[in-house]
């Protein structure tokens, strides 16, 4: 009855999300840089390359992210 | 095509691929997807003959056993291993629907067209004729200044006429139209 929602469970672990119905949409903003008189430009572009283009974003924002971590670890315990 | 009447109503009952629809296609595939479901094989026979007959739920609850049997061995096509013909253009009422010569070229906005459907409708099946809607779109044969090669290029792409080509393509032979669209009922 007094159990947190999943929202807050998620921002309590420090884990947050985009809902799942932007999914489309905030694929097309990060493509078009977040300008919105570019998204008809996405969208006359090619899925495998837009596909692949989200996918190595996804990979290097993971890679920095897990660099930051290490480099904020060592100055804790530096 | 067999036919059959119950109270005063007659039915049609495909018995080849040649004979069925669109429609009736996604009507049988439907169920298939649901066919853990139905725990007696009698059961799901007469829900697999009112799905190729288009008829409503329990509209022939009261067809004979002899009738079921009569049209079940018109049914044994449903289980032959089928292999849909690649066809490029289909013309329906004085229209060129041209499918796409290469799904890897899709563009962003028909993927996400598409991938927007198989998620919001219920089954895989009721996906399949917007699928359809969106990548088999009338066209042009257009000839190359330089070669002389002529090739089939469709309209761009609008999300304008969807629902006008989906009911157009369910009146349509399923042997017609399943050939490329394969590449994606593979998952969500």
């Amino acid at each position: 009855m007094f159990s947190k929602s999943s929202k807050e469970d998620n921002l309590a672990l420090g884990q947050v999300s985009i809902d799942k119905r932007w999914g489309w949409l905030a694929m097309v903003d990060r493509l078009s840089n977040g300008d919105i008189t570019k998204h008809d430009e996405v969208y006359q572009r090619n899925y495998i390359e837009c596909l692949n283009l989200l996918s190595y974003w996804y990979e290097r924002d993971n890679y920095f992210e897990q660099q930051n971590e290490i480099r904020k670890n060592s100055y804790r315990h530096g | 095509m067999k036919f059959f009447k119950l109270n005063e109503k007659e039915y049609q009952v495909p018995e080849s691929w040649q004979e069925m629809s669109l429609k009736l296609y996604v009507n049988v595939a439907k169920l298939e997807e649901k066919r853990t479901e139905y725990f007696l094989g009698e059961l799901y026979l007469l829900k697999i003959i009112e799905a190729i007959c288009d008829a409503e739920d329990g509209e022939l609850d009261e067809l004979t056993l002899e009738v079921v049997n009569d049209i079940s061995s018109s049914l044994v096509f449903l289980q032959e291993h089928k292999d849909w013909p690649n066809v490029k253009t289909l013309e329906i009422e004085g229209v060129t629907y041209v499918f796409p010569s290469d799904l890897n070229k899709l563009t962003m906005g028909e993927y996400i067209s598409m991938k927007t459907f198989q998620e919001n409708t219920k089954s895989q099946s009721e996906a399949i004729p917007y699928i359809l809607a969106i990548i088999l779109r009338p066209g042009k044969l257009v000839q190359d200044g330089e070669t002389g090669e002529e090739k089939w290029v469709q309209d761009k792409f609008t999300a304008n006429n969807i629902d006008y080509r989906k009911d157009i393509f369910l009146n349509q032979p399923v042997m017609d139209l399943m050939g490329p669209i394969g590449f994606f009922l593979g998952g969500k």
